[in-house]
């Protein structure tokens, strides 16, 4: 019952703050809700090391189902954790972007969205993952457009159909996967899909012979949907948008949270349901995975390339996360081990970094009314506190040793050499060089030359207050730590290990 | 005898409702008929589960011929169900639309159409189907001119003009399939034609190709639609509401008795020529699902957009007729039953928004979700439910098309299916957004007070909407039923 | 014992951090301060270099990526030439840098980068050289941009860009060598394990060419030396002395260390990267003294000399033979002290006198004697005539050129080498003849005595005078040189 009480917090904490309609008191449930809903995921994450955690009500293919695999609590545990530190920076954020009264309904869709997210990842019925995924894609648009300006309303209905586009492609993925094995259980579709498999070299869908191409559209209809649903280039096209448009600390739950709930279902639909042996052995579902890759690796550099374009801070970190999508999808569509291991602490790595960029983002378009980045000259004279905070997460953007960005870095070039595509050693230096050349100039900008002495001379403190600062100094002290400290390795191997 | 009887409280309704010409008497009077027909409705439903009900007055080829299979016994209860809930609706609602001295002359335009309709889906005899479609045009015409201004004469003549090109174009096809084998009921066509089909190959393929274009005129497949966004949009909206949900599906039904009753499925999906012309359907339908919903994308007008949208979602009833499998048609049954109280509920929620605030724009609808939250949240239910959110009958609808394609192996479909998901959200989902989030535009709107409908008013959408939620949920019994009909038939 | 290496490392990045809070606004205490901590560190350094072989891991995350800080013959080399320079520019730098409440900020960054510079010599393994590699780029920033122009800045954005670049091509290699090596631990004689690479070993010299590129970015290697022209005329002068006296020999030491360390001796010789890598290394003598001789401004004339110096320095890497070697890393030594010597010189007149064009300089030898004599004292040195350190080293170089596995090349090499000491003597003599014989018509009467203070002139003189000692008494350096190449095993 773990992960249901886990869920069940967040969506009562949502119901109540609705009611309550009180701003201050919708913070601090906001808050409280997710302490107890971090602990138990702490706690899940230890019990599922041991034995993953099975729990189905009603009977196959109609039931509720929830599967949680180690490496789901250790996603769970992402998720609240880094939506706590979210949650706590918005209340020095939120009041800059949200009118007062539309608050308590922010953090209302916050916990909602939130606890959508934990069930896309621990529901083993897809039919359940479907609905939640549905939930979360409405509780995140409603967080772009609380913000009620023309430009949000524009965004948020672009990301709500493109996000709608992607989950029907994603249901009759899911509808062809249920015809042919006549479940909706990750583990019940695998074992007819592998009873059909029945240990042949190629014929995946040997028992539903008439149907392989059915199996093969199953695979490209899911892949297509998550593409869009997360924003892969060239499907991103709602994307930036949205993260520049919305409040900030919106856009910190949706760059570094939500995006990642609907790859690693991507990930549970690979290497769960059809099993990625099957996935590899066969030529027309490898060739899917090799362009995945390469769409992924195309995304890196075409991401990174529109961020340099960018005048505007935030779009800039958008399109950042665009390119660090392509980073996610190279490493799912490698299909190895290392690979895979690579994509899970890459949702470490960018949930923390990207959470604490836009976080800073935010305190500095709050603190100076100015979003652009031409304007910032001399800014880290005046927050000094906040622009060196941006710095390390530019500094782990770029891969910088002892950073968690140049772990990710370092696991993705070991990934691509166990993938043997070695040329995709160039695009990952190409694109860390790239991140350099659009995150660096802000910092230089923030504390050298004329404008950073000039700004000196006024002396005047713009930082935001410490109740705003510490979470992101949290996140900052993660970034560091998660570089050194090996738990997470451990944990994510295991996890790996347990699906594989 | 109860198909009559159904047909015939209905008929008397509206003689009466003629006569006595007082609008109170009028309204109730029409829903006393409704709920009664309801009743036999269910009862037929019960009967013809175990066996059909037929009945026969006079000899063939000229006689009165009713036959009713489970799955007509379906349509009728839905005629009349949904039926009902628009005209409680319009109780409230029909007085701004209308003249007062007109509402008697509606009410009975209204029960005459419910009963012809009735009609087509339970006669056996072709002659007698067709003077019933000729009836019902006539009727649905009424309820659209009988607003009395100018647009409304204009869309009400084009309708009724290529309504009759369509009818005679069915009646080519029934004319064709009567010389061929002497009979005009469909279980003699069928008899006749399971003999000397091979001597009539041609003639027979004409026929389909004739009603097949007879159908898609009436019932307004994409490119044959022209018609439809003007009826529908200028159309009472409760007349508006009966045209999208019901008057379109009786005549799709027919076609559907007529592919598989009449000719056959063994003949049907064994000639190559039939096989095609179903393969065009099908591809057809799937243009008209992206087509319409794109023209729904461009309208500024909230009734001529659902009207659109109507013309996407025939599409979808159409693709899966043209599946020509047995998957497919449960599709499509299915879908003329989610689209009836899906499309009842937006235009009778659209039909009060326009009565309570006297705008049709789209664009000036910002904020209207404070005002009327009800009404809004009920136009969400049916705007989540088109685009296919599960929960809601769209989400089911949308599913058994996916197995229905899977299942013919014109994988692309669900591409199509999927894409048409995105283009309903691309124009249902800007209303609520901008009417829940979005600022109110007018100045007028500012103090903020109450535009709701009266509860009375809104009661029928809210029962509308329950269905859509109930149905999506509890549909079990409801999809077996439309199972069993279908393997009545096939 | 071992984890006393880190003292040195640790001392001045702690020390740099903290300077803000220490020192306040107070210059007088920012220079003792700063003194202090570099002295202090100055002397750890050597007390660690004193120490045995000896290391100890750290953050142990993988095997691959821990801190690995280990000390021995080859660290001990750079460590103490590296702290040696830096203290006297220290000095140097308290005359140079204006008081202009800016200071505080390049002493932070000047303490800091010296601790990086610091663990770049005691890395044991490819992660932390390559950490402390980046830490020196993004340290060492702040000193290039330090006079904060707009060009200052756009010069500083290019170095910043070619510096990742270079370490982004060295991190390939070092991935490479993470998968086919026993271990990333530097190891005489390399790493690389032969099972492992079986089928692969194609990819060795490629990959090899890529680390030497990379790494050689900070050595100013073509094509990534670009960067050098634009910054060095633009930062203050201790900075670019501090750039091309130790920070490109950081450079050479990781160069060094990829190629006897992590590679191998065998698996680069007679490779086609070997040949590739002795022509660029030519190639970039000979350009960067043609681009110097035709140069105009002082700071960037020194600043190309370096280019071709580097240069040198690495072909005898490159040549991998005993006697290149050891010309090499004397030249590492003699280019060390000779062109900080030069660059401070250069700096001296700038500061003073404003004058940064060479042709500005005439009878400059007047006004400043003490600088100009050093300055000429380090061209001899630097044109390579005996008995000054660099005749020993470039002799060396050249030998071992004619003496290694590609003779030809060799006496290409030494040819090249040849001219390229024509150019130097061509683009330094002329500055301090003219400098001290201004010739007829120089008014004698317009100079005053613009000497610079002590802080300035006694590094100078020091400097100078290590170049001609050196030279002379070059026996205790050349064995300690002979002791690294018999442990790597040329």
């Amino acid at each position: 019952m773990l992960p249901i009480t886990i869920m069940m917090i967040l969506l009562v904490m949502a119901g109540v703050i609705a009611a309550v309609k009180d701003s201050a008191t919708a913070k601090k449930l906001a808050i409280a809700a997710h302490i107890p809903a971090f602990a138990l995921s702490a706690a899940m994450l230890v019990i599922s090391a041991g034995e993953p955690i099975r729990l189905a009500i009603g009977a196959e293919p109609w039931n509720v189902y929830v599967f949680v695999t180690p490496l789901a609590s250790f996603m769970v545990s992402l998720f609240i954790g880094v939506s706590l530190l979210i949650m706590w920076a918005s209340m020095a954020l939120v009041n800059y972007d949200v009118d007062q009264a539309r608050i308590p309904m922010y953090y209302s869709l916050v916990c909602v969205l939130i606890a959508s997210l934990c069930g896309v990842v621990i529901f083993g019925n897809f039919f359940n993952v479907f609905i939640l995924m549905e939930v979360s894609s409405f509780a995140a648009a409603g967080i772009i457009i609380i913000k009620n300006r023309p430009e949000n309303m524009r965004a948020g209905i672009k990301y709500l159909t493109l996000s709608i586009l992607g989950s029907s492609f994603i249901l009759m993925g899911i509808i062809t996967l249920y015809f042919l094995t006549g479940s909706l259980s990750v583990t019940g579709i695998h074992e007819s899909l592998v009873a059909g498999y029945a240990g042949q070299e190629v014929a995946l869908v040997a028992g539903y012979t008439g149907y392989e191409v059915a199996a093969y559209n199953a695979l490209i209809f899911i892949t297509i949907g998550i593409a869009l649903k997360s924003g892969l280039f060239p499907m991103h096209i709602a994307f930036p948008d949205a993260y520049a448009i919305a409040p900030s600390t919106s856009s910190a739950v949706l760059s570094s949270l939500v995006q990642k709930a609907y790859i690693f279902f991507y990930i549970m639909v690979l290497h769960k349901a059809f099993g990625i042996e099957v996935i590899m052995n066969d030529p027309v579902m490898s060739t899917t995975l090799f362009l995945v890759m390469a769409v992924g690796a195309a995304a890196m550099i075409a991401g990174s390339a529109m961020a340099l374009l960018q005048t505007d801070l935030k779009r800039m970190i958008a399109y950042s996360s665009v390119a660090q999508v392509g980073y996610f999808f190279l490493g799912v569509g490698m299909g190895t081990r290392l690979g895979l291991f690579a994509v899970i602490f890459h949702f470490l790595t960018h949930a923390v970094t990207k959470a604490m960029l836009f976080l800073v983002a935010g305190s500095v378009i709050q603190q100076t009314d100015n979003r652009t980045i031409d304007k910032m000259g001399g800014i880290g004279a005046q927050m000094r506190v906040t622009m060196a905070l941006f710095t390390v997460g530019a500094l782990s953007m770029i891969g910088i040793p002892l950073l968690i960005g140049f772990n990710s870095k370092w696991f993705f070039a070991m990934g691509i050499f166990e993938s043997q595509h070695l040329w995709l050693l160039g695009v990952l230096a190409l694109s860390s060089l790239l991140n350099g050349c659009y995150y660096l100039p802000v910092v230089v900008r923030a504390f050298f030359g004329k404008e950073a002495a000039e700004a000196k001379q006024l002396g005047q403190s713009l930082e935001l207050s410490v109740r705003g600062l510490v979470p992101i100094i949290c996140l900052a002290f993660l970034v560091v730590a998660f570089a050194v400290i090996g738990g997470p390795i451990y944990y994510i191997n295991m996890g790996i290990e347990s699906i594989w | 005898m109860l198909p009559i009887v159904i047909m015939l409280t209905l008929f008397a309704a509206a003689g009466v409702i003629f006569v006595i010409k007082v609008n109170v008497i009028a309204k109730r009077l029409a829903i006393a008929a409704h709920v009664l027909a309801l009743a036999l409705s269910a009862l037929m439903l019960a009967v013809t589960a175990d066996e059909p009900i037929s009945v026969i007055l006079g000899t063939e080829p000229w006689n009165f011929y009713v036959l009713v299979t489970p799955l007509d016994a379906f349509m009728v209860s839905l005629f009349i169900g949904v039926s009902l809930f628009i005209l409680w609706a319009s109780v409230t609602m029909i007085d701004h639309d209308i003249e007062q001295a007109r509402i008697p002359m509606y009410y009975a335009l209204m029960c005459v159409l419910i009963a012809t309709l009735c009609g087509v889906v339970v006669f056996e005899n072709f002659f007698n189907v067709f003077l019933l479609v000729e009836a019902s045009s006539f009727a649905a015409a009424g309820t659209v001119v009988i607003k009395n201004k100018p647009e409304n004469m204009r869309a009400g003549l084009k309708y009724i003009s290529l309504s009759i090109l369509g009818s005679s174009f069915i009646l080519m096809g029934i004319i064709i399939l009567y010389f061929i084998t002497d009979s005009l009921s469909i279980t003699g066509i069928y008899a006749s034609l399971s003999t000397n089909f091979t001597d009539n190959e041609d003639s027979v393929r004409n026929a389909l190709i004739f009603i097949t274009l007879g159908t898609a005129l009436k019932s307004a497949l994409f490119p044959l639609h022209i018609w439809l966004p003007d009826a529908h949009g200028t159309a009472p909206s409760p007349s508006s509401a009966a045209l999208s949900a019901l008057v379109l599906k009786a005549y799709i039904f027919l076609y559907v008795k007529i592919l598989y009753k009449a000719i056959g499925a063994e003949i049907l999906l064994n000639d190559e020529i039939m096989l095609l012309t179903l393969f065009l359907v099908m591809v057809t339908g799937a243009v008209a699902m992206i087509a319409g919903s794109i023209f729904a994308l461009m309208q500024s007008d909230i009734k001529r957009m659902i009207a659109y949208s109507s013309v996407a979602q025939i599409g979808y009833i159409f693709m899966g007729i043209g599946m020509g499998t047995r998957l497919g048609l449960f599709a499509a049954i299915f879908h003329i039953l989610t689209h009836a109280v899906t499309k009842a509920l937006l235009f009778l929620a659209a039909g009060s928004i326009i009565e309570q605030t006297h705008n049709r724009t789209i664009s000036k609808m910002g904020g209207l979700g404070s005002q009327m939250r009800i009404t809004m949240l009920l136009f969400t239910v049916g705007s989540l439910s088109m685009i296919g959110i599960p929960l809601f009958i769209g989400f089911n609808s949308k599913w058994f098309y996916a197995v229905g394609i899977i299942d013919s192996h014109n994988y692309w479909l669900l591409g199509v299916l999927a894409l048409s998901s995105l283009l309903n959200a691309a124009y249902y989902l800007p209303i609520v957004l901008r009417a829940f989030f979005g600022k109110s535009d007018t100045e007028d709107f500012l103090p903020r007070q109450s535009l709701e409908c009266p509860m009375r008013a809104l009661m029928p959408i809210i029962c509308l909407a329950f269905l859509i939620v109930a149905l999506a949920l509890l549909g079990g019994p409801v999809n077996s039923y439309i199972y069993m009909g279908i393997d009545s038939i096939w | 014992m071992s984890f006393w290496l880190l003292i040195p490392i640790l001392l001045p990045i702690a020390a740099g951090a903290a300077l803000p809070l220490v020192v306040g606004d107070n210059r007088d205490r920012l220079q003792v301060y700063v003194a202090s901590v570099v002295i202090l560190n100055t002397g750890f350094a050597v007390a660690a270099a004193g120490l045995g072989d000896t290391g100890f891991r750290a953050l142990e995350l993988t095997s691959v990526i821990n801190l690995h800080i280990r000390i021995d013959d080859l660290a001990r080399f750079f460590l103490v030439l590296s702290s040696g320079l830096w203290l006297l520019v220290t000095f140097y730098s308290f005359g140079y840098i204006k008081r202009d409440g800016r200071d505080k900020s390049f002493f932070a960054f000047f303490l800091m980068s010296y601790g990086a510079v610091m663990g770049a010599c005691l890395s044991g393994n490819f992660f932390t050289l390559y950490l402390f590699y980046e830490l020196i780029t993004l340290l060492a920033y702040p000193m290039v941009v330090h006079s904060g122009t707009p060009e200052a800045m756009k010069a500083g954005v290019k170095y910043l860009m070619y510096s990742f670049f270079g370490a982004a091509l060295a991190l390939v290699a070092f991935v490479f060598v993470a998968n086919y090596g026993f271990t990333t631990d530097f190891t005489p004689g390399g790493v690389l394990d032969p099972v492992a690479l079986a089928g692969n070993e194609g990819f060795l010299p490629f990959v090899f060419l890529l680390a030497f590129i990379g790494f050689g970015c900070k050595a100013y290697i073509w094509p990534l030396f670009d960067w050098v022209p634009a910054s060095y005329p633009l930062a203050p002068h201790p900075a670019a002395a501090l750039f091309s006296g130790v920070v490109s020999k950081i450079a050479v030491l990781a160069i060094v260390r990829t190629t006897f360390y992590v590679f191998g001796v065998d698996v680069v010789i007679g490779s086609w990267a070997q040949t590739a890598l002795i022509v660029i290394t030519l190639l970039t003598v000979f350009m960067g003294s043609m681009l110097a001789y035709k140069e105009k401004l002082f700071s960037k004339r020194l600043a190309y000399s370096s280019v071709s110096q580097l240069s040198y320095v690495l072909f005898g890497i490159i040549l991998l033979n005993p006697l290149a070697f050891l010309g090499a890393m004397l030249h590492v030594v003699f280019h060390g002290i000779i062109k900080t010597a030069l660059f401070l010189s250069a700096g001296a007149v700038t500061h003073k006198t404003g004058k940064s064009y060479v042709y500005e300089l005439r009878g400059i030898g007047k006004a400043m004697p003490v600088a100009m004599w050093c300055f000429t004292m380090a061209s001899v040195a630097l044109v390579g005539i005996p008995p000054t350190g660099g005749f020993v080293s470039k002799w060396h170089i050249a030998t071992g050129g004619i003496a290694s596995n590609h003779p030809t090349l060799g006496m290409v090499g030494a040819a090249v080498l040849l001219v390229s000491a024509l150019l130097t003597a061509g683009y330094l003599v002329t500055i301090f003849a003219d400098a001290f014989f201004p010739g007829a018509g120089f008014s004698y009467k317009k100079l005053v005595n613009a000497e610079s203070g002590k802080l300035m002139t006694v590094p100078l003189v020091i400097l100078a005078s290590l170049t001609l000692l050196l030279g002379m008494f070059p026996g205790a350096l050349i064995e300690f040189i002979n002791g690294i190449s018999a442990i790597i095993g040329i």
